[in-house]
């Protein structure tokens, strides 16, 4: 229970400081909507197949994420925070705080982002059942990867920039089953033509969740 | 302590393994025809000239066509828009890349694998292989 409160006190003093400031939703939403917009322009009236839109997309947020998600772990080091936090909280409270706290920033990323997607490249979605569990489930993988990488990199003078390169490597797997099974679900597939690469999602998701909370206890505490 | 760690590492190689195993028949590795045509998509197949059943190649319209036998022993009908490779008839082995449209597999690539020149004479070709470079066996052939 107390584990619980403390993880749930430090999501809402994030959400608080995000409201006031709008940073990490500014930066996320602006750069998904600029990218689709571009997108839109630059592909212009001409059809495009169902694998180009998915990988499209998975772009999009993969790399929204990537620039938007970092900062709050930079302003626990920035603000000088962080040491005041080591001192009353465990490490996996603030884990779970932020993870709580990022998973909701990519769940309103990739709704708008998915949202103004298929408004733009006037697409239809086959199967919606499918469409969403496929993001759902990549949403959970990123925000585990990014989440760990984020805390990691906070730590490095200047490591901004270094986020997105540590962290595409490791989204491969999860940029190749998202977009197998979106394209899949613009298409108009059953959830069992997608089976392979939904269970990649469920293990990378899960993969990456279990060595975050493996691994932050040692990001975290010098 | 103890307990999460073990815990965690049992989650994240049991995750693991779900994730390797998935992906894997995801990306890569070679399919029968039937996964072929079930996926839709661009795939590799490996098998041998079905050398009972006739090819073809339509010097018109640079077709070649032939039947394949994949590992499953099921026989396929593959069509390649280019003349046939050379040493296709002494191929022990095919890897066709394409995908099945309409019933037939239209390979884009054919990777035609012969036997060795070398295969009977195993000493002398390590004394050669030390002077000059040894020949590949596998080769492929548009």
């Amino acid at each position: 229970m107390d584990w619980l409160a403390g993880a749930w006190a430090i999501f809402r003093k994030d959400l608080r400081i995000e409201l006031r400031s709008r940073y990490a939703a500014n930066t996320l939403l602006l750069f998904a909507l600029g990218a689709l917009l571009l997108i839109a322009f630059a592909i212009g009236p001409q059809p495009v197949s169902a694998r180009v839109r998915a990988a499209l997309l998975w772009i999009v947020l993969l790399f929204a994420a990537s620039i938007g998600l970092g900062r709050s772990f930079v302003a626990e080091y920035e603000g000088k925070t962080a040491l005041l936090l080591r001192l009353h909280t465990r490490a996996s409270m603030v884990f779970a705080g932020k993870l709580l706290f990022n998973l909701g920033l990519v769940g309103l990323l990739t709704v708008v982002a998915t949202g103004v997607f298929l408004l733009l490249l006037g697409s239809s979605v086959g199967s919606p059942g499918l469409f969403v569990g496929t993001l759902a489930l990549g949403a959970v993988g990123l925000t585990g990867v990014t989440t760990l990488l984020s805390a990691l990199v906070a730590r490095a003078s200047g490591g901004g920039p270094l986020l997105p390169v540590l962290l595409l490597p490791l989204l491969v797997p999860l940029l190749v089953s998202g977009v197998g099974a979106t394209r899949k679900a613009l298409i108009g597939q059953r959830w069992m033509a997608a089976q392979d690469e939904l269970l990649t999602l469920v293990g990378f998701a899960g993969a990456t969740l279990s060595a975050a909370v493996l691994l932050f206890d040692y990001v975290w505490d010098e | 302590m103890k307990w999460k760690t073990i815990l965690g590492l049992a989650a994240m190689f049991g995750f693991g393994a779900v994730l390797f195993v998935n992906f894997g028949s995801q990306v890569g590795g070679y399919m029968n025809f039937e996964q072929a045509a079930r996926t839709g998509a661009s795939a590799h197949v490996v098998g041998n000239w079905a050398d009972g059943r006739p090819t073809h190649y339509s010097r018109a319209q640079n077709v070649f066509t032939f039947y394949m036998r994949d590992e499953s022993g099921a026989v396929h009908k593959v069509r390649y828009n280019n003349p046939k490779p050379a040493n296709f008839e002494e191929a022990e082995q095919l890897v066709v890349q394409g995908r099945t449209q309409d019933g037939v597999f239209v390979a884009d690539n054919i990777l035609v694998k012969c036997p060795s020149k070398y295969n009977e004479t195993k000493g002398l070709q390590q004394q050669a292989s030390r002077s000059s470079n040894p020949q590949p066996s596998a080769s492929a052939r548009q």
